[in-house]
């Protein structure tokens, strides 16, 4: 993940500082473009309505990538939809796109519009893909989707038998994103990320199979406080290859401790992208334009829906 | 309905924790207000030594059942976390139990959460899909809990298979090398569902105080296999209700 190809240094080279990964928020979208190429792959960290990469995934709208490969956690929700509603996606690797309490509005109706290749993967899929990724190797192996039709639509996998015991096994290959976006509540400069909420989710392993990660944090912390407890360190900042600080930066998800999801805010997201299926597409325009990626009115020419 | 002072999710929720068994691991899938209730009704109750485990978390405590179980709110105090390499180990070596509702479910217990209509590529409606199939081949057992039981979630058959339950009877199960118990007890608003031995169908076991072995009928879009004799459900005690609404579910999720 180093950026730096450097050479060896001379006799009496100049001492030098550790270098600091954090990028400020206007160059999110510079970064991201040059990180994620039109028809890349992406992932999300969090899961469902936790520790989502919300603001990174609105920078992501904006950046105007198209024909995306949207994976997630096994569990995605807000921002694989708002993504999906910005026109950024061409196809989806998530297991399951859902708010808890309703239907995913955009993965839905992009879906059933045939605007989305909706693949039907499963989380043991997904998470043996990043596996393989993290570990270094060319396949990791399932077993766990006998019986389903999942067999007929999921493309990450192949049949194989088991060189040992001669059973039925399904090999998933590598899943290596272009770029990983995760939210976490504290990292320092050098990109030592800390989770406070209690659960880590994916973000450690999917951290791990990135060829780029991006992180948004509530707060950077010092350095000092990363070494007071180095087992609380969730991402070593060596896999990180930029840390931005937005406070908030996963609402109207929730980043606990700090905050909890939004669900009124959520509602009212679900409530004006069912829209799309009501014709209403002016409204979820102006909605999605305003109130998801905080353009001013009017201005319509990027992060464009349909 | 009669007269009864419980609503039809408490009923289901009591159902299935009376079902669950002492020192047994398990756990309820994302969005699982019933079987989370479910869970902690039975640790509250004859189960003390249940572990609500394999999806990340183990054991949160207090009990008090919510919407987003992946909130630190929600879980308030929990004795482990765990991560997806866990949860990957889970999936493949199974756990005693686990639950799944269903956009269709059908009489052989094969669930459906992709889609309805159209072409996998170009459904009519897109679901949610599944995060887990795995604990349902792999686990001991699985309980299915419609939370709605009308003619369009029980079907004869599911228009997709995303996660298996009987697939097409005993001969199928074999051929997908299906060798775990598959689901055990179907628990609706209107009755309760065993599974014939033989077919592997759904078999009316029980109906609920307030419903009829008719308007079960009426409101199944198939013909289950029926007993000599359709019980009526044994209703909550009042010991159950108390512990329910006071220690699990104060907030009353399961009576809106």
């Amino acid at each position: 993940m180093q950026d730096l190809k450097d050479t060896p240094a001379p006799a009496g080279a100049a001492r030098r500082e550790r270098r600091s990964k954090q990028v400020a928020v206007g160059d999110l979208r510079k970064l991201i473009r040059e990180y994620l190429p039109d028809g890349g792959s992406l992932s999300l960290g969090g899961v469902l309505d936790q520790n989502r990469p919300v603001a990174l995934a609105k920078e992501v709208a904006l950046s105007g990538v198209r024909n995306l490969k949207l994976f997630s956690s096994p569990v995605a929700g807000y921002d694989a939809d708002l993504l999906i509603g910005a026109g950024c996606v061409a196809e989806t690797f998530i297991a399951t796109v859902t708010f808890e309490f309703d239907l995913a509005p955009c993965f839905r109706y992009f879906a059933e519009q045939g605007l989305i290749r909706a693949h039907g993967v499963d989380g043991a899929t997904l998470v043996a893909g990043y596996l393989a990724a993290a570990e270094g190797v060319p396949f990791h192996p399932i077993s766990a989707v006998k019986g389903t039709d999942l067999l007929k639509v999921n493309p990450l996998l192949r049949k194989m038998k088991s060189p040992f015991d001669g059973q039925d096994v399904y090999a998933v290959a590598p899943i290596q994103p272009d770029l990983v976006l995760i939210h976490a509540q504290e990292a320092d400069i050098y990109g030592n990320v800390r989770h406070l909420s209690m659960l880590p989710f994916a973000d450690p392993l999917i951290a791990r199979a990135a060829r780029r990660l991006i992180v948004s944090v509530d707060r950077i912390v010092s350095n000092d406080v990363i070494r007071s407890d180095p087992r609380g360190t969730t991402i070593p900042g060596h896999l990180v290859s930029a840390v931005v600080q937005i406070d908030g930066g996963a609402k109207p998800t929730g980043s606990a401790p700090l905050y909890g999801s939004d669900e009124p805010q959520l509602r009212a997201y679900v409530e004006a992208a069912s829209g799309l299926r009501k014709g209403q597409k002016d409204r979820w325009q102006a909605y999605f334009e305003q109130t998801v990626l905080g353009l001013p009115a009017g201005r319509g020419e990027q992060g464009k829906g349909i | 309905m009669g007269t009864q002072d419980y609503t039809p999710h408490e009923m289901m929720a009591i159902l299935l924790a009376r079902d669950l068994v002492d020192g047994e691991i398990g756990t309820g899938g994302v969005g699982a207000l019933i079987p989370m209730a479910a869970m902690m009704m039975a640790r509250q109750m004859h189960a003390p030594n249940l572990t609500i485990g394999g999806e990340l978390y183990v054991n949160p405590e207090p009990p008090i059942v919510a919407h987003s179980i992946f909130e630190d709110r929600a879980l308030r105090r929990i004795e482990a976390v765990e991560g997806f390499p866990e949860l990957f180990g889970y999936s493949h070596k199974g756990l005693d139990f686990f639950f799944h509702n269903g956009i269709q479910i059908d009489q052989y217990g094969n669930i459906n959460l992709h889609m309805v209509g159209g072409t996998f590529e170009q459904p009519k409606f897109r679901g949610p899909g599944v995060a887990n199939v795995s604990y349902a081949t792999n686990s001991k057992r699985f309980y299915l809990y419609p939370t709605t039981h009308t003619p369009r979630r029980l079907v004869e058959k599911v228009d997709f298979v995303s996660v298996a339950g009987n697939l097409q009877g005993p001969e199928s199960r074999r051929a997908a090398g299906l060798d775990h118990g598959g689901p055990k007890l179907c628990v609706t608003p209107l009755c309760v569902f065993d599974f014939d031995p033989e077919s592997l169908r759904m078999r009316l076991k029980s109906v609920h105080p307030w419903s009829s072995v008719e308007e079960v009928l009426e409101q199944t879009g198939f013909t289950p296999v029926m007993p000599e004799k359709v019980e009526t459900t044994e209703e909550p005690t009042a010991e159950e209700l108390r512990i329910l609404r006071e220690e699990v579910d104060p907030n009353g999720f399961l009576r809106e």
